[in-house]
């Protein structure tokens, strides 16, 4: 009898992963995707803008990688191991694998590549990333050692994005500044041609190490900035794939015959920042009472047309830092009033915001405004362009701002830079010695069960400081049509193509 | 002619020059640091004047500009702050997109409007000049992008026979005169209505001349009177209106382009302007002065075509 339950068992599993692996996968093939915005450089070492990533998954390797459970996955590196009380990450290389211009990628490569991204006259994005990098040192062809300053538990999350993809360097020294347009990387597509603002070509990478990978034969980019266009593409059939929609399409989208929607939690959120060096929000109760009195469920349900989540702190529900027993963020009109009285200003006070002229981003903030006004509390609104709110947010130049994180896997990319008092983007100038103890020991941690009690803490404290007031998660959102088969679907919004393939039966 | 061509030509050399500066010190007063929105939020202020030293920002704005200055006269705009891409090469890779874009708006909107205009000057107060005047005060007050989305929602979604977004290069001339169908449509569409009642009134008050009534004595028959000598010129005031609209147009090539999706010169300048890529905004914008300019000579040359009582000189 126990026998029989074990084969049934056994059976049960097995089917259970049939499915996956019988499905004929059809090779060949080329992918249209609709983009919301141009690749600005291919250079992954120089590239700022988020949407430069999508084309970088496909041509660039990285040491590793993360799936859709946050896990960090291998990819360059075989394997790793974390030495020294966390000081020390030892790579193993997989072998064999090749550059799309036939060169090695090889330990030296990557010391190398680091090399690269640390040099001050590159003035790379990925040098603050990388900051904890004391030394790599090359052990043989296929290991690699790098040593950092202090123990950072978010390191390898950090390597799952640009700063982990490893370039060629025959090709940047061929190239050198012109290699912005001739990438060369080790991933399952290799660059062809770009057109800017009209497309950007991959073609499948014969030599690539995973064998029988990728089924598509080529991936074209198209950038179509306008989303109802876009999407108007994406419903005539002019794009397979299609990134960014408006949350006021996604119910359209659900209802469209031939199209697939996948609604997951993003890392993003969405916030005002205090200035807390300037008044009124040098006082803490004044801050606290603009924390009780904006409702962010009418947020999530006007502005975003119900998708997302509200947000109470930094960390989205798609990580599992997040506290979801937390629950002192709900509207509290009457601590609110508490809370200005509290502060001197029992009838209210008058404050401008500085936002980004989006659609969206207006209409958060006129939500907020209105909300506000219910407690006598007069929120003018200034809109700018994004170049200019950028340089306002850095040069402190603003009473609150109202801007985005689009997140990094690890917590520690969406806290600590904004609530640690030396924190890189803490243009707020909060500071808490407490805060910042709790946010340097679950760096230093490696045990997610106790780094998720800290952040835990980092959450309350946060909420009881209200250094910002966090108003949303973003929902991460793809639409493609029913052809396109094998994609999936990853937190960090990245369509990897290699693993898709296209049944237009 | 050939003189005054050659001395309109000289004069624009001064306005050049005005326009650099103007557009030097525009391109460099706009907030917004370009080593901020190169590097990201998170760059520490020493790789920010790394950057900038660089790309040689940290020196005073008028050597910066007399060193733009002796380069541009020589051709050679800068490159790309981002691709490293020559910004003459970036501006001549898409001036075919705009220039056809362009053509295919003054195209549209003249088709439209010229028959349009001629019908309900000599039909006045007909349905046919209550609908033309329609069409114009609807045409000219649409907002150009809500036109735009309108069109690729009826023609696009709704009746599948245009393609919503994208621009295809000739020689596919079929597929490439689809793409632009719509998006001259949006450009041209005010155009045609501003056309439309220029000439309206331009040709009411040249039918009631003299020498059309003699015209129309002689026996000539009405297809001759109204189009070859009333039309003639009635034209004089369109070529003006045109010849003043191309400039507009040239601006609204960005909103048409970016909802469309077309790789032109109006959308490599927005973009430029968004990420603050000096060179290459300089380097539209001065582009598009030389334009205007040329366009508003081959206006004046057209004049003494149309009216030979208009001497050049």
């Amino acid at each position: 009898m126990k026998g029989w339950v074990r084969l049934v068992a056994l059976a049960v599993v097995v089917l259970a992963a049939v499915p996956a692996t019988v499905v004929a996968q059809t090779r060949g093939g080329s992918i249209r995707i609709g983009m919301d915005a141009d690749t600005t450089t291919m250079d992954p070492h120089r590239s700022t803008a988020a949407v430069d990533r999508q084309v970088y998954n496909n041509v660039y390797g990285k040491l590793v990688d993360i799936d859709a459970r946050f896990g960090i996955v291998p990819q360059l590196a075989q394997s790793w191991e974390i030495k020294g009380g966390g000081l020390v990450y030892v790579f193993k290389l997989r072998r064999g694998v090749k550059f799309h211009d036939g060169t090695d990628f090889t330990a030296e490569i990557v010391k190398w590549n680091f090399d690269r991204m640390r040099d001050p006259a590159l003035a790379s994005a990925r040098r603050s990333e990388i900051a904890p990098v004391k030394d790599v040192k090359v052990v043989d062809p296929l290991t690699v050692e790098i040593t950092l300053s202090a123990p950072f538990a978010p390191f390898l999350s950090v390597l799952t994005d640009r700063a982990g993809m490893m370039v060629s360097r025959a090709a940047v020294e061929k190239y050198k500044d012109d290699f912005a347009r001739n990438p060369v990387g080790t991933g399952p597509f290799r660059f062809v041609e770009w057109v800017k603002d009209d497309h950007l070509t991959l073609k499948r990478f014969d030599g690539y190490w995973e064998s029988g990978l990728p089924h598509l034969d080529e991936a074209v980019y198209r950038p179509i900035p306008d989303s109802s266009v876009r999407f108007t593409a994406m419903r005539t059939g002019q794009i397979d794939i299609m990134h960014q929609i408006h949350p006021k399409d996604v119910g359209t989208a659900k209802a469209e015959r031939g199209v697939k929607v996948s609604e997951i939690a993003s890392l993003w959120w969405q916030g005002l920042h205090l200035n807390n060096q300037v008044a009124p929000f040098t006082n803490k109760a004044i801050r606290q009472a603009v924390w009780y009195a904006v409702d962010r469920n009418v947020v999530q349900r006007v502005a975003y047309f119900g998708s997302g989540a509200p947000a109470w702190g930094p960390f989205p529900p798609s990580m599992w830092a997040q506290d979801r027993d937390f629950t002192d963020w709900k509207r509290d009109p009457v601590k609110a009033k508490a809370k200005l009285a509290d502060g001197g200003m029992p009838n209210g006070f008058a404050f401008t915001v500085k936002g980004w002229n989006q659609p969206i981003q207006i209409q958060e903030l006129q939500i907020v405004q209105a909300q506000l006004k219910e407690l006598g509390v007069d929120m003018k609104i200034e809109l700018l362009e994004f170049g200019a709110l950028l340089a306002d947010l850095n040069s402190h130049n603003f009473v609150a701002l109202r801007i985005g994180w689009s997140g990094r896997p690890d917590p520690d990319g969406n806290a600590h830079v904004f609530l640690h008092s030396k924190g890189g983007l803490n243009r707020v100038r909060y500071s808490n010695s407490r805060m910042d103890e709790l946010l340097d020991q679950a760096r230093s941690e490696a045990d997610q069960a106790k780094r998720k009690v800290l952040y835990a803490q980092v959450t309350r404290l946060a909420a009881e400081d209200a250094p910002y007031i966090w108003l949303h998660h973003d929902a991460e959102v793809k639409v493609w049509a029913e052809h396109v088969k094998g994609f999936e679907h990853i937190s960090d919004g990245m369509m990897r193509f290699k693993g898709v393939w296209l049944d237009k039966r | 002619m050939i003189q005054f061509v050659a001395r309109r030509l000289l004069a624009t050399v001064p306005l050049l020059f005005f326009v650099s500066v103007v557009v030097f010190s525009f391109v460099h007063v706009l907030p917004g640091d370009p080593a901020i929105l190169f590097l990201g939020e998170e760059a520490t202020p020493e790789t920010l004047a790394q950057f900038r030293a660089r790309l040689g920002f940290d020196r005073p704005l008028s050597t910066q500009y007399l060193e733009w200055l002796g380069r541009a006269v020589r051709g050679d705009l800068g490159r790309s702050l981002r691709t490293n891409q020559p910004v003459t090469e970036a501006i001549l890779q898409r001036l075919p997109v705009t220039l056809e874009l362009l053509g295919a708006a003054l195209a549209v909107s003249l088709a439209i409007a010229i028959p349009a205009g001629i019908v309900s000057a000599v039909k006045r107060n007909s349905g046919v000049d209550l609908a033309s005047t329609v069409f114009a005060l609807v045409g000219f007050s649409l907002p150009n992008f809500w036109l735009g989305l309108i069109l690729i929602y009826v023609f696009a979604l709704l009746l599948r026979w245009l393609p919503p977004s994208g621009f295809v290069p000739l020689p596919a001339v079929a597929d490439n005169a689809k793409s632009l169908i719509l998006p001259a449509l949006t450009l041209g569409t005010a155009l045609a209505a501003l056309v439309t009642r220029q000439l309206r009134s331009g040709m009411l008050e040249v039918l009631r001349q003299d020498y059309v009534r003699t015209a129309q004595a002689k026996g000539l028959s009405q297809g001759v009177v109204v189009g070859k000598h009333a039309l003639k010129n009635a034209l004089i005031a369109v070529v003006t209106v045109v010849g003043l609209q191309i400039g507009g147009l040239l601006g609204n090539t960005i909103i048409t382009e970016s909802l469309f999706a077309l790789p032109g010169v109006g959308r490599l300048m927005i973009d430029a302007v968004f990420s603050r890529d000096f060179f290459i905004v300089q380097g539209v914008v001065l582009f598009l002065a030389v334009g205007y300019v040329l366009s508003n000579l081959i206006v004046d040359v057209l004049y003494s075509y149309l009216d030979p009582r208009i001497r050049l000189g």
